[in-house]
C-alpha cells in the first residue's frame, strides 16, 4: 500500500475518541463528505379545504367533521418538498462517499436553513469510513447520524447501521375561531384544535419514519431528533382574511439491523464506580 | 386491540400502533433511546416496542393574585398538572394496545414560545418496552411488571439508570410528579427603605420559596404513596418562570417511584476504577 492515494492524509470531523472507537471495530476514516440542495418553497398548495360556515352546499357534501369544526388535512406537497430537500442532500453526500470508495458515512449532520426569499437550503455533512480489515463492505454505502462511539458500540453488540432515515409530517388546519373562543375562557381548558393539529403532524411523521426505515431494510430505528415547527398563512378559502395553521414535524434517526457476522450475545456491561466526580458509569 | 377513545389518541396514531404490533408483518420499532440506552434495555431483558407520545395544547385560566401576599396560584397549578396528566395518559393509552409492560426514558416538555401567552404545548414522549424471557424473575409473576392499576409502568430514568436499577433488584412503578405555581409577594416600600444597603434575610421571600417547594414535593410523595412505592429515585426539583414574570414561579418535582422486585434482592457491589484521564 504505497500508492500516492494511500499516503494522502484523510480529513474528518471526528473527535479523537470517535476515531479511536471506530478503529477498534475495524473502520478508518477516508474523508469528509458533503451534499447540498437548494429548493424554492412555493405557497402551500392544496389548502385547508375549509368552506365558509354559511355555505350550505359544502355542509351537505359532508365536508364538516361530525363536531362541525375544521379538519386537519395532510399536505402531501409540503411533506414531499421538506423530504426531498433533505434526501437530495443526503444522496449527494452518499455519492461523494461512493466516489471515495468508502463503505459508509458516520456522524451525519443535517442543517436546514431559509435561503434568500422563499428558498430552503439543506446541507448534509459527515465522515466517510472504510473497513480496513479486508471485510467486504455493503453493496451501497450506509449512512448514519450516530457518533463513532455509538457505531462501535452497536457493532460490538451485533448490530450495524443501515441508513439515515427521515420522517416528516405536514398538516394544515383552518383556524375556524375555536381556538380564539377557547382561549377567551376564564377557566383552565385544553385547546382541542391545536392539540389535534400537532398530534396529527407528529403521528404522520412517525408513520413516514417507519415507512422509510422499512423501505431501507431496517429492523429498528434509533431516533436522535424530533422537532416541530408551526406556521401561519393567509387562507384563501374564505374572504374574511382568516388564517390557516400549519404544523411540520420532523424526526431524524438511524435505521439499524442485526449483523449475522457479529457476536450473538452482546458483552455484559461491567458495573464500575469511577473514582472521579462524574459518578457511576456503566 | 382496544384504545379508549376518551383518552384522545388520534386516529393516525391508532393506525400506526396497529403496524407496531410485534406480530404485524415487517414491523419496525422506533425509539428515541440512544444506542447505549437501547443496548442496556435489551441487556436488562426488555424489548423496546416503539416510540409513544401524548400531546395536549392547553389554555391556562384566569388567575387573580395579590401584589403583597404570598400565595399558591391554584388555577395555574391545576393547569400545569392537568395538562401534563393529559399528555401522560395519552402516551400510556398508546402503549397499552402494544402490550407494553412499561415506558422508559419518559420526557415531559412544556413549550410556551410558539403559542402566545396563557397557552402552552405539553408533550410526553417515551419508549414502550416489554419484558422478555431474560428479564429478572418477579416475586409475584401473576401481577407482572405493570403497576397496581394494571397500566404500564412509566419512568423518566435513562436506559443506563433503568439497567442499574434492575440489577440492584428494583423495578420502576411510575413517574410521579408534584406541581405548585407560587406567587411571591412584592416587598413593601417601607421594607425596601428600611433594609436599604444592608445584608438581611428577606423572611417573606424565604418562606414563599420554602412553602412552594414543600407543596410540590409533598404532592409528588402523595402520588408515590398511592402507587404503594417503596421510594422515589432520581428526583429533580425544577423551577421555571415560563412567561409569568419574575414573581410567579412554577416548582415542579418529578421522579420515578420504585418497588423491590423480590424481598431478598441483593445490590451488586461496583468495581472501583481510577481513570487515568483528566
Amino acid at each position: 500500500m504505497t500508492t500516492a492515494a494511500s499516503v494522502r492524509p484523510f480529513t474528518s470531523a471526528l473527535s479523537v475518541e470517535e476515531f479511536a472507537a471506530l478503529r477498534s471495530v475495524g473502520y478508518a476514516p477516508v474523508g469528509q463528505v458533503m451534499g447540498t440542495a437548494v429548493y424554492r418553497m412555493g405557497r402551500a398548495s392544496g389548502g385547508c379545504g375549509y368552506r365558509s360556515r354559511t355555505d350550505y352546499y359544502s355542509y351537505n357534501l359532508g365536508y364538516y367533521s361530525p363536531t362541525g369544526l375544521a379538519m386537519t388535512v395532510e399536505m402531501p406537497h409540503r411533506r414531499g418538498l421538506l423530504r426531498q430537500v433533505r434526501t437530495r442532500a443526503i444522496d449527494r453526500m452518499r455519492e461523494e462517499c461512493a466516489a471515495l470508495g468508502a463503505d459508509g458515512v458516520v456522524g451525519v449532520r443535517l442543517e436546514v436553513k431559509r435561503f434568500v426569499g422563499r428558498g430552503l437550503e439543506c446541507i448534509a455533512l459527515g465522515t466517510a469510513v472504510r473497513a480496513v480489515d479486508g471485510r467486504a463492505g455493503p453493496a451501497s454505502p450506509f449512512t448514519s447520524d450516530l457518533s463513532g462511539q455509538d457505531v462501535a458500540t452497536l457493532i460490538r453488540a451485533g448490530w450495524r447501521p443501515v441508513a439515515f432515515v427521515i420522517g416528516i409530517g405536514a398538516v394544515i388546519r383552518h383556524d375556524d375561531g375555536t381556538k380564539r373562543f377557547q382561549q377567551q375562557s376564564f377557566r383552565n381548558r385544553e385547546l382541542t384544535a391545536p392539540t389535534a393539529l400537532v398530534g396529527a403532524a407528529r403521528a404522520s411523521a412517525r408513520r413516514w419514519l417507519q415507512d422509510d426505515a422499512r423501505r431501507r431494510g431496517g429492523q429498528m430505528v434509533v431516533v436522535r431528533e424530533m422537532t416541530l415547527k408551526l406556521r401561519k398563512q393567509r387562507c384563501w378559502s374564505t374572504m374574511e382574511g382568516d388564517r390557516d395553521e400549519i404544523a411540520e414535524a420532523v424526526i431524524l434517526g438511524t435505521a439499524i439491523v442485526r449483523d449475522d457476522a457479529g457476536p450473538a450475545q452482546p458483552q455484559r456491561p461491567l458495573l464500575i464506580l469511577p473514582l472521579t466526580e462524574k459518578g457511576v458509569r456503566t | 386491540m382496544t384504545i379508549d377513545p376518551a383518552a384522545g389518541v388520534s386516529r393516525e396514531a391508532v393506525a400506526r400502533l396497529a403496524e407496531l404490533q410485534p406480530t404485524a408483518l415487517g414491523h419496525i420499532f422506533t425509539s428515541d433511546l440512544t444506542v447505549n440506552e437501547f443496548l442496556l434495555v435489551k441487556q436488562a431483558g426488555f424489548t423496546p416496542l416503539g416510540l409513544v407520545l401524548g400531546t395536549s395544547v392547553y389554555h391556562c385560566g384566569l388567575q387573580l393574585r395579590q401584589w403583597s401576599r404570598n400565595q399558591e396560584l391554584t388555577v395555574l397549578s391545576q393547569a400545569m398538572y392537568h395538562a401534563r396528566e393529559l399528555a401522560m395518559a395519552r402516551m400510556q393509552a398508546e402503549a397499552d394496545p402494544l402490550g407494553a409492560d412499561g415506558i422508559v426514558g419518559v420526557r415531559l416538555e412544556v413549550d410556551l414560545k410558539e403559542w402566545g401567552s396563557d397557552t402552552a404545548e405539553f408533550l410526553a414522549v417515551g419508549t414502550a418496552v416489554k419484558a422478555d424471557d431474560d428479564a429478572p424473575v418477579l416475586a409475584d409473576p401473576d401481577r407482572g411488571w405493570r403497576n397496581d392499576a394494571g397500566r404500564p409502568f412509566t419512568s423518566d430514568l435513562s436506559g443506563q439508570d433503568f439497567w442499574t436499577l434492575l440489577q440492584a433488584g428494583y423495578a420502576p412503578l411510575g413517574l410521579v410528579m408534584g406541581v405548585c405555581v407560587y406567587h411571591v409577594a412584592h416587598r413593601t416600600i417601607g421594607n425596601v427603605l428600611k433594609n436599604l444597603g444592608s445584608n438581611v434575610e428577606l423572611p417573606q421571600f424565604t418562606q414563599a420559596l420554602y412553602d412552594a417547594r414543600e407543596l410540590a414535593m409533598a404532592r409528588m410523595q402523595k402520588e408515590a404513596e398511592m402507587l404503594h412505592a417503596e421510594g422515589i429515585v432520581g428526583v429533580q426539583l425544577q423551577q421555571r418562570n415560563h412567561s409569568w414574570g419574575s414573581h410567579t414561579t412554577e416548582f415542579f418535582a418529578v421522579g420515578t417511584a420504585v418497588r423491590p422486585i423480590r424481598p431478598d434482592h441483593t445490590i451488586a457491589v461496583p468495581q472501583l476504577v481510577l481513570g487515568l484521564d483528566k
